[in-house]
């Protein structure tokens, strides 16, 4: 059996760009559910408005960058129309429009009525081509020992990386700033931050754009992976699974989003390597588990996982225990 | 005004205009599904005054400063804050202005750190902008100001100690002191204080009071909300009374304790020996009445309908197949000994915050008993901490000799206790027939005799048992509640101020209503605000202030007891009142 193997197999995965991807989701989230305490069930709209703004243009012809451009604008309309309606009522109705949102959206760009501009259910393929072709990185396998990617994954990588660090660093600055001190209090108590004279309003909005601007960029990044929009890649469930590694990491803190993506993914790729590897060396016997079954047991675990961190460990890896008890008085 | 008015001046009128205001209020109105909480015709508050809004509970007070701080939108009416007119301000906008506030439970933000609290309180910090806030040059100076400026008054009001802990971790009587002192980080012009004291221990309570007094010799206007009497008539310059959102008193302290219409406000007014019948609810309330004018039953004269008493233990639904048929009643037959006892009980809701402090009391079978005393004395949680709704520290409770100390609520209903909370006690989106059968989902066998005991006793049940509950009045509501705990038979029937937010009419009607149900043998234990509406039905009762037991005796008695007044008006009412 080849535990090292899975181990390397598992951290390949814990750093690579789909963690990246997901890091930068959380990052976005942590903002708007971690400080400000947004009940933003929706995040995956954002990660589609920008993938779909993104590739629609590249695909049109328009250079990378003017792509970027539209999927970033395309993220602010999707969060000012969210929050334009909802952000003045009470808090779970943020958490209703938003994932109700979503989910049209991606049934939208999926309907037969949109196909001429998104390609229905088949989606868009092969526009990211140019931001590949932009590798500076020449060809080859980098990295220690058996442990390499190859050019093309860490050009993604580094885009991926570098935007979770430039945009923690962006919100680190922001939440140590009076800004972040009005962010904080509304989290605690709307009202008391209202009666010392804060437009909660606008910063709650500014909040839900800001975040979806850069779960935009990870919906883009995440297209550009597999240079390949689809409407199935922005199912709700990528919502929830940002939550989990944003809770699994410490919502609130600035390297939550961070190391619970890197967790996140290391686990969920050991637990699915692992059992692969026990199937090939016949320790379980192949027909009682087949790859979907696999599949399947490897997001219980994680629920089960995460049941016990909400037990045992609400406030996430990094967050403080106090903190989270302050609550309970 | 009353002839008996002892003051030297005439007191003014309600609305009287000031020398220097700051603030006018014209015509403000704000009403929640047909209650008028707030009716203000015209109301001024003088210029760097200790102002003192006072008023039995659901008197609108709270809703008031919730309307002038724009947490709360008025339905007709505005206002002039320094010669500005508002009509439907923002909060946030509000506190700008310098109209700031605090509330009655408290909003410390637990986890930011106290001087992290006051710093929210500064209105010229050009880093709470989105851009400005990255470049922290732009924002340094204006934060070490107002750093130095929080220290300053943290160290005034004692605080300086807790800088940097967590507001989460302060007690209660810090948490209020944290709060003012934040809200005079704002540099408000007017300060609203809703309830500054309550649960604050005597020592800080001075220091409080200290506090606003200096603040008002420092040129602030102050408005405060209270309920400890001895403070309002200690530090007030001037009082204002509402009572059912209107202003009916204002004046000097000395003018507002003498004014009977404070004391009618505070103590509920008896009812006035006419021969008038109780309006019934339905013509009250609802135009139904018109086309089946049912006359209300001669309450004057005591029990028309003569109910044979089930003995108690008939009532307990575990065997229910004994219960009597609700028809040919015979004469009540009082059957002595204690039901009901609560011997020392210590309770609360969050840890180490006691509310009752030690409360012993006793019902006797078929004994009608009342709890008065002022707001926050621990009724309420009294009752709750009977029925099993508030865990016990110490103290036992017991049913008939047997102890429920420990025992569930839900237990307890199947042993013969009844208990109609004081709000939310009824199914809205159920029909009032779906509502008792609630009741009876124990032994629904019963149904038809049960429901036909109700609807005797209650005559709106029957006729109106298909609507549903939610469109009813309050006081419709209060009946079909009564009559949901009626419906399994119990022997011991708990009553939360079941005249709460209900007109005139409706009271008398509920008040008739609960000695019927006396006279059918079930034995009340029964919360008022309205204490001389209690005390007149009541057999005994118990006064509780701060918890404890203050005083106790039969209701007869008590209503006249000066020492009664005193509590909830405070000593200078009571001393008046002597005079």
């Amino acid at each position: 059996m080849d535990l090292f193997g899975v181990l390397e197999e598992s951290v390949k995965t814990g750093i690579g760009t789909q963690a990246a991807v997901f890091a930068l989701a959380g990052v976005g989230l942590n903002l708007q559910f971690g400080h400000a305490g947004l009940l933003n069930f929706g995040h995956v709209a954002f990660m589609l408005a920008g993938g779909y703004g993104a590739a629609i243009t590249v695909d049109s012809g328009a250079p990378t960058w003017a792509g970027v451009l539209v999927g970033l604008t395309a993220a602010v309309v999707v969060g000012l129309l969210l929050g334009l309606p909802s952000l003045r009522l009470r808090a779970d109705y943020l958490a209703i429009v938003t994932i109700a949102a979503a989910e049209m959206l991606r049934l939208m760009v999926r309907s037969d009525s949109t196909a001429s501009i998104t390609n229905g259910v088949y989606g868009i393929q092969d526009f990211a081509d140019g931001f590949l072709d932009a590798n500076p990185i020449s060809q080859g396998e980098y990295g220690i020992g058996s442990l390499t990617f190859d050019a093309p994954t860490l050009w993604l990588m580094l885009w991926g990386w570098g935007l979770v660090a430039v945009f923690s660093l962006l919100i680190w600055a922001l939440m140590r700033s009076p800004w972040g001190r009005v962010l904080r209090s509304i989290r605690e108590d709307e009202d008391a931050a209202r009666s010392l004279g804060k437009n909660v309003f606008r910063f709650k909005l500014q909040t839900l754009v800001l975040g979806g601007i850069i779960a935009a960029l990870a919906g883009m990044l995440r297209a550009a992976e597999f240079n390949h929009v689809q409407p199935e890649s922005f199912l709700a469930t990528v919502t929830f699974t940002v939550y989990t590694l944003l809770i699994l990491g410490g919502a609130g803190h600035t390297f939550g989003p961070i190391i619970g993506a890197m967790i996140y993914w290391t686990l969920i790729t050991f637990t699915e390597q692992f059992l692969w590897e026990l199937r090939s060396s016949e320790v379980i016997i192949a027909d009682t588990l087949s790859d979907q079954d696999i599949a399947g047991i490897r997001f219980a675990l994680m629920g089960l996982a995460l049941m016990l961190l909400a037990a045992f460990r609400p406030q996430g890896i990094l967050g403080r225990k106090e903190e989270a008890q302050l609550d309970e008085f | 005004m009353s002839s008996e008015t002892l003051s030297t001046q005439p007191p003014p009128l309600p609305g009287t205009p000031k020398s220097d205001p700051v603030l006018i209020m014209e015509g403000v109105r704000r009403s929640f599904g047909g209650m008028l909480a707030v009716d203000v015709d015209h109301l001024e508050i003088q210029r760097n005054t200790i102002t003192a809004l006072i008023g039995p509970n659901g008197a609108g007070k709270t809703t008031l400063f919730n309307l002038l701080t724009g947490f709360d939108r008025p339905d007709t009416g505005s206002w002039e804050f320094e010669g500005k007119r508002n009509r439907h301000p923002i909060a946030y906008q509000t506190a700008k202005q310098g109209m700031v506030r605090t509330f009655q439970l408290t909003k410390a933000l637990a986890r930011l750190t106290v001087i992290e609290n006051m710093l929210l309180g500064n209105q010229h910090q050009p880093g709470e902008q989105i851009g400005p806030a990255l470049f922290p040059f732009l924002w340094r100076a204006q934060e070490k100001k107002a750093t130095a400026q929080a220290e300053e008054l943290l160290a005034r009001f004692n605080l300086s100690q807790m800088r940097d802990q967590q507001a989460g971790t302060l007690s209660g009587g810090q948490r209020k002191l944290l709060e003012m002192a934040r809200a005079l980080m704002a540099s408000p012009k007017i300060l609203l204080l809703d309830e500054p004291m309550a649960g604050v221990n005597p020592a800080l309570r001075q220091t409080i009071a200290r506090h606003i007094c200096e603040l008002r010799d420092n040129n602030l206007s102050i408005v405060f909300i209270e309920h400890d009497m001895n403070v309002v008539m200690e530090i007030s310059d001037w009082i204002v009374c509402l009572a059912a959102g209107k202003v009916i008193a204002e004046g000097i302290p000395e003018q507002i304790t003498q004014n009977p219409a404070v004391v009618d406000a505070y103590l509920g007014q008896i009812e006035k020996e006419t021969e008038k019948t109780p309006a019934s609810l339905s013509q009250a309330d609802s135009q139904s009445a018109a086309q089946n004018p049912v006359s209300p039953p001669d309450l004057r004269t005591p029990a028309p309908l003569v109910l044979e008493t089930p003995t108690p233990e008939t009532f307990i639904p575990t065997r229910p197949e004994s219960l009597p048929p609700p028809t040919t009643r015979k004469e009540t037959k009082k059957k002595p000994g204690i039901l009901l006892t609560a011997d020392r009980i210590v309770a609360g809701y969050l840890p180490g915050i006691d509310i009752l402090h030690g409360c012993t009391i006793t019902l006797n079978h078929s004994e009608l008993v009342g709890i008065i005393g002022p707001n926050g004395a621990g009724k309420s949680t009294l009752l709750k901490a009977l029925f099993g709704l508030v865990p016990l520290r110490t103290g036992t409770v017991a049913l008939s000799h047997a102890d429920i100390t420990e025992k569930p609520a839900h237990e307890l209903v199947a042993m013969g206790m009844g208990y109609v909370p004081q709000t939310h006690n009824v199914f809205p989106s159920l029909t009032v027939e779906e509502n008792l059968q609630m009741g009876l989902f124990l032994s629904p066998k019963n149904w038809e005799e049960r429901f036909a005991f109700v609807a005797e006793l209650f005559p709106l049940i029957a006729k109106r048992r298909k609507q549903k509950a939610g469109a009813m009045s309050g006081g419709e509501r209060q009946l079909v509640a009564m009559g949901r705990a009626l419906i399994i038979g119990p022997s011991v029937l708990l009553l939360d101020e079941p005249s709460a937010g209900l007109s005139p009419a409706n009271q008398d009607e509920v008040f008739h209503r609960i000695t019927e149900i006396k006279a059918t043998g079930v034995s009340i234990l029964i919360v008022e605000q309205n204490a001389r509406r209690c005390l007149q039905i009541a057999d005994r009762a118990y006064v509780l202030d701060q918890g404890k037991n203050a005083y106790t005796g039969v209701a007869k008695d008590l209503l006249t007891d000066p020492k009664v007044i005193e509590l909830y008006l405070g000593t200078l009412g009571q001393a008046k009142q002597e005079a």
